[in-house]
């Protein structure tokens, strides 16, 4: 039961949680922080897909989640990082997953807000549209970010970062340029140039980044804003030593991308427009630069494709409905492509997350129709396809998530 | 057989006015409804806005987006803006709250007096204003003519000019009167930017509010015919308004604009006698507005469109004197709306959106006890017809009379009553139901940032209040007391909720609950010392049983608020007066993690008349501290951090309002 303290200011817990995280106060600086950390240079950084599959502290170039280069996952995540929200205000909170202990309402956040990890150690929380906040945490001091600077004067609108090169990246979707950063201390370091790529608001959308091999890969939706249908989308790919586009790969409109769940050379996109039942899912080589035929349609199931998380033998896809009033949950046998109904939500539901060990994390939001008024997280294991556990209730719905 | 006098003091037809205009003070304790009467008078500056007249009075909150001219939006006891209707000379300006009026649209030197009220308004005024009405009253004998202009900071330049004139003949008497105000500002104000990074202070600055220009023009002109039989009048107000609109300070816009422009044409007539009387009005409001957000800088991606809406409305009300010391009053009211949406960008028209409803509402009023107890009942049977693209679900609302797919029938009882202790103290109470059916916007929404939701039910509100005012005049001084306690529960409360980066949507949620304490204090000394003085204690709580809600603080309503002017006046030559406003204990949200610092703030006049029946002069300063920035908890949620940050002060989070504002005045009145 959440309880504000006299003042006004409340730490919050979800039913049922333990003991907050003991917080400390940590000096605020933008100098440059030693976090002693190893560097990462020429690392295969498994990037972001905004939120939708985490990136892990992995630093070899198979599939697994630990820094060996064998298969099993001695060092998997142990904790989840996500933002709740009502859209008014934005806090960041944790869970356990070992314990699945949620404390929700750690530190409020500017606004907009999304988690993301690189594989760095470090949790960089992007905060958007109005607001263009970057933050950057050393995980377990949530009482103060490390670092916080503006990127943008409220249009800039950051979307994903990636480590690559030893450098971060950072994607504007209100802007024409890549910002390039450093990784710890959020300092400047150059900006790629993709304004050639924009398409009728002379801006290229670019939402998410990936890095393969020391190259990025930015992938722009290139929305028409007057019909908010994608004049493209196309893939760039980027240079790190000379920060310029050196090719760039048409593919189908309004991509969404995913990390494909056995090879690191593709990406799947979900293609498509929202409510219009015209996307697909394929895949993208991103040696070839090739996009192939669809292999699934969303107008066959009536929703649009957003979500995806992965074993390496299944996968679950969330989407939503056309008119955005239910949200199913579809379980995808990875060899032949065939789905089947996981469970649906009666409402818009957009946030979900894999931790790495086989379970999606999904985030309910609020049903304004049933009381009491509960929301939370569900856990969904993906190769059963089925729901475990009960709902683990937070104090305002869960809207993005990454682990460490 | 005659009507009472008291009978003729709550209605608010054109002969009333006329009869109450020099007892306009009395009007206060001649009715069961919490009143609230501000003179528009020469104790308010020249330079005064409708807003700044409205929040002298008690329980009265508003809200500005920032600036001079800029949006400003009332709320009366906690209750939204959407709730409270706004009326010009008994003619609805929102009824239903079909939108939230911005009262800087409504020309200033065209009222002599603003009624508000805060409870238990009379049946004229319609059933839906469960956050009260605020009644502007234009002149009922205006003065010749009167020219005032005010230029100031920001590039502030407001020009307004009156006239009047009157024709008598034997049987015929008739007046015609016009007001013209123009106004036009560049809004361009220092702010306090700390860039939303509220652990980085490096970035700090202050900046200046951009694409905050303003420029209007109003128009309102009345004629009107007196004769034995009654009187008719016919009013017409003109509005052209162009602005920017520059989104919030953090992001601002370059090149949001929005014009609006409005029409407002009314004609009135009342006739009495010896059986009572009757009043009858029609009217068309029509407003065009041009929203161009071809950036997509504030709204979700490119927007440019047309909005038209057309309101076409009658009412009449009725009293028939049934004996001696008992008047039954019928009012009835019926008024069709449609709006029309036109999106430019794609060349397309949507099918328009109508709305029928009417209203009939049968009361009586009584006076027992040699008039010592007045006693009012009022039942409010309303009906709603949506002729929508789509069906509203007004089958789900409880306790309708009739309801159906498109249909909903409604009746809502009220009642009031006032007790004389003496012939200037009055105690009163009052007690009704109220609804509010959920407007277009809300229903459908904008295409833009606002998602419309077709199953919104109607806001339910239940409303008492208990009050007392006493008016003590001894020799050369004169106080009036008032205090009031209220309490007002809302159910199926309609909130904006975000649901996406850029978009929101009304839901209903399971209510609210506001009760508080007014009081107000006003002293008159030797025609020399004019001081009013209102203050509000307001407690209101969130009935959501959502976790992060429960129990809350509703956003928006602080928790206290004072408001004292005192003004010194020699003669008519000089006078100076001092404003001061108190603000404290306001949430920005609905969670209650972010609260508003105490705000304070003073505003000064000097005015001076060096000729006798001449022109004044006047130097305004508002703000005159320069409060700019406000302290708050830079992490509301770490009980750890107590630092606190600077933040601009604003009404809306993230619209700043302006710092210290130079104005000089001319004003003359012939």
């Amino acid at each position: 039961m959440a309880t504000p303290s006299p003042d006004g200011r409340g730490l919050f817990h979800s039913a049922g949680t333990r003991e907050p995280k003991d917080l400390m106060t940590a000096p605020i600086a933008i100098a440059a922080l030693s976090f002693g950390l190893a560097s990462l240079n020429g690392c295969d950084s498994k990037g972001s897909d905004t939120g939708n599959t985490p990136s892990l502290a992995d630093t070899d170039a198979d599939a697994d989640a630990d820094a060996d280069a064998d298969a099993d996952a001695d060092d998997a995540p142990t904790t989840m990082v996500f933002v709740s929200t009502d859209f008014e205000v934005y806090s960041l909170g944790t869970m356990d997953l070992a314990t699945e202990t949620l404390t929700d309402g750690i530190a409020a956040l500017p606004g907009d807000a999304s988690v993301q990890s690189v594989g760095n150690g470090l949790i960089y929380n992007l905060n958007r549209f109005g607001f263009d906040v970057l933050r950057i945490y050393e995980p377990g001091s949530w009482s103060a970010p490390a670092v916080e600077l503006s990127v943008g004067d409220g249009t800039a609108n950051p979307h994903d970062v990636v480590e690559c090169d030893g450098e971060l990246y950072m994607s504007l979707y209100g802007g024409t340029v890549i910002k390039v950063l450093h990784p710890q201390t959020g300092a400047l370091l150059g900006a790629v140039d993709v304004s050639e790529y924009a398409e009728g608001d002379d801006i290229a959308e670019i939402s998410a980044l990936f890095c393969r091999s020391g190259t990025v890969f930015a992938v722009a939706q290139q929305m028409n804003p007057t019909t908010w249908l994608s004049e493209g989308g196309t893939i760039l790919k980027v240079d790190t030593a000379s920060k310029s586009v050196t090719n760039a790969y048409p593919v189908s409109p309004n991509p969404r991308p995913k990390n494909h769940p056995t090879d690191p050379n593709q990406l799947l996109l979900f293609s498509g427009h929202y409510g219009t039942g015209d996307g697909a899912i394929t895949a993208f080589d991103l040696t070839t630069g090739e996009e192939s035929d669809p292999i699934a349609y969303d107008a066959d199931y009536g929703i649009t494709f957003s979500g995806f998380a992965a074993t390496e033998t299944h996968a679950v896809i969330m989407g939503t409905n056309y008119d955005y009033t239910a949200t199913r949950v579809l379980c995808v046998d990875l060899s032949t492509w065939t789905m089947t109904e996981g469970f649906s939500i009666d409402r818009y539901a957009g946030a979900m997350s894999h931790d790495g060990q086989g379970t999606a994390w999904i985030g309910i939001p609020t049903d304004y129709t049933v009381e009491p008024l509960v929301q939370g997280l569900q856990a969904f294991d993906i190769d059963s396809c089925s729901p475990r556990g009960s709902l683990i209730e937070s104090v305002l719905p869960i809207s993005s998530m990454t682990f460490y | 057989m005659t009507l009472p006098a008291w009978g003729a003091d709550d209605a608010p037809s054109e002969q009333v006015v006329v009869e109450a205009d020099t007892q306009h003070e009395g009007r206060e304790t001649e009715t069961s409804a919490a009143l609230t009467v501000i003179p528009l008078d020469g104790s308010l500056p020249i330079s005064g806005e409708v807003a700044d007249a409205l929040e002298t009075a008690a329980g009265v909150r508003i809200q500005r987006l920032g600036g001079l001219g800029g949006w400003s939006t009332v709320s009366i006891r906690g209750s939204s803006s959407r709730q409270v209707s706004v009326y010009l000379d008994g003619i609805p300006l929102n009824p239903d709250g079909a939108t939230a009026l911005n009262l800087s649209e409504l020309p200033t030197t065209a009222f002599e007096r603003i009624e508000v009220y805060r409870g238990n308004p009379p049946p004229q005024f319609g059933a839906a204003p469960m956050g009260g009405v605020v009644n502007l009253v234009t002149p009922a004998k205006p003065e010749a003519m009167g020219f005032s202009a005010t230029a100031g900071d920001h590039s502030t330049q407001r020009v307004g000019a009156f006239g009047a004139t009157t024709l008598e003949t034997k049987s015929l008497g008739i007046d015609a009167w016009t007001s013209v105000e123009a106004l036009s500002t560049e809004g361009d104000f220092s702010f306090f930017q700390d860039r939303s990074t509220v652990f980085n202070r490096f970035d700090d600055a202050f900046d200046v509010r951009q694409n905050n220009d303003k420029s209007q023009l109003n128009f309102l002109g009345r004629i009107r015919g007196r004769a034995d039989l009654g009187t008719l009048s016919l009013t017409q107000g003109l509005l052209q308004r162009d602005e920017g609109i520059p989104g919030p300070g953090a992001a601002q816009s370059i090149g949001s604009r929005l014009k609006t422009e409005r029409s407002f044409t009314a004609i009135s007539g009342d006739s009495n006698g010896p059986w009572g009387r009757t009043q009858l009005s029609g009217w068309r409001i029509q407003t065009d507005e041009l929203w161009d957000d071809r950036n997509g800088e504030v709204g979700v991606g490119q927007e440019w469109e047309e909005r038209n809406t057309r309101m076409l409305g009658a009412q009449s009300t009725t009293d028939v004197v049934l004996l001696p010391s008992v008047v039954s009053t019928l009012a009835a009211s019926a008024r069709h709306d449609r709006y029309d949406r036109m999106d430019l960008l794609t060349d397309t028209e949507e099918s328009p959106i109508t709305r029928t409803t009417w209203s009939a509402s049968p009361g009586v009023r009584a006076q027992l006890w040699k008039e010592r107890v007045q006693a009012d009942a009022t039942l409010f049977v309303q009906g709603l017809h949506n002729e929508v693209f789509g069906d509203a679900p007004f089958a789900d609302v409880l306790g309708a009379l009739s309801r159906s797919e498109t249909q909903l029938v409604t009746a809502k009882p009220r009642a009031g009553v006032l007790v004389r202790f003496a012939p200037n103290t009055v105690a009163k109470a009052s007690w009704g139901h109220y609804l509010r059916p959920p407007d277009f916007t809300e229903l459908f929404g904008n295409r833009g940032s606002v998602v419309g939701n077709p199953s919104l039910l109607p806001e339910s509100s239940q409303s008492t209040d208990l009050g007392l005012r006493t008016v003590l005049p001894w020799h050369r001084l004169k106080m009036v007391a008032d205090a009031a306690v209220f309490r007002a529960k809302t159910d199926n409360k309609i909130v904006f909720v975000q649901n996406s980066q850029r978009t929101v949507r009304p839901i209903n949620i399971k209510g609210s609950l506001v009760h508080g304490v007014e009081a107000a204090l006003t002293v008159e000394l030797f025609d020399v010392l004019n001081s009013r003085t209102s203050f509000s204690r307001t407690w209101s709580e969130d009935l959501s049983s959502a976790e992060a809600y429960k129990g809350n603080q509703l956003p928006g309503v602080p928790t206290m608020e004072v408001w004292q002017q005192t003004a010194l006046h020699w003669n008519e030559t000089a006078a100076i007066g001092h404003t001061f406003s108190f603000t404290d204990g306001e949430y920005w949200d609905r969670a209650n993690w972010n609260r508003a610092a105490p705000r304070h703030l003073h505003s000064a006049f000097a005015r001076i008349s060096p000729f006798s029946g001449g022109p004044e002069f006047e130097v305004e300063a508002r703000n005159l501290t320069n409060q700019m920035v406000q302290r708050v908890a830079r992490d509301p949620l770490n009980p750890r951090d107590d630092t606190m940050v600077l933040k601009s002060i604003d009404d809306f989070n993230g619209y700043p309002l302006p710092g210290r504002t130079w104005l000089v005045s001319l004003r003359w009145n012939a």
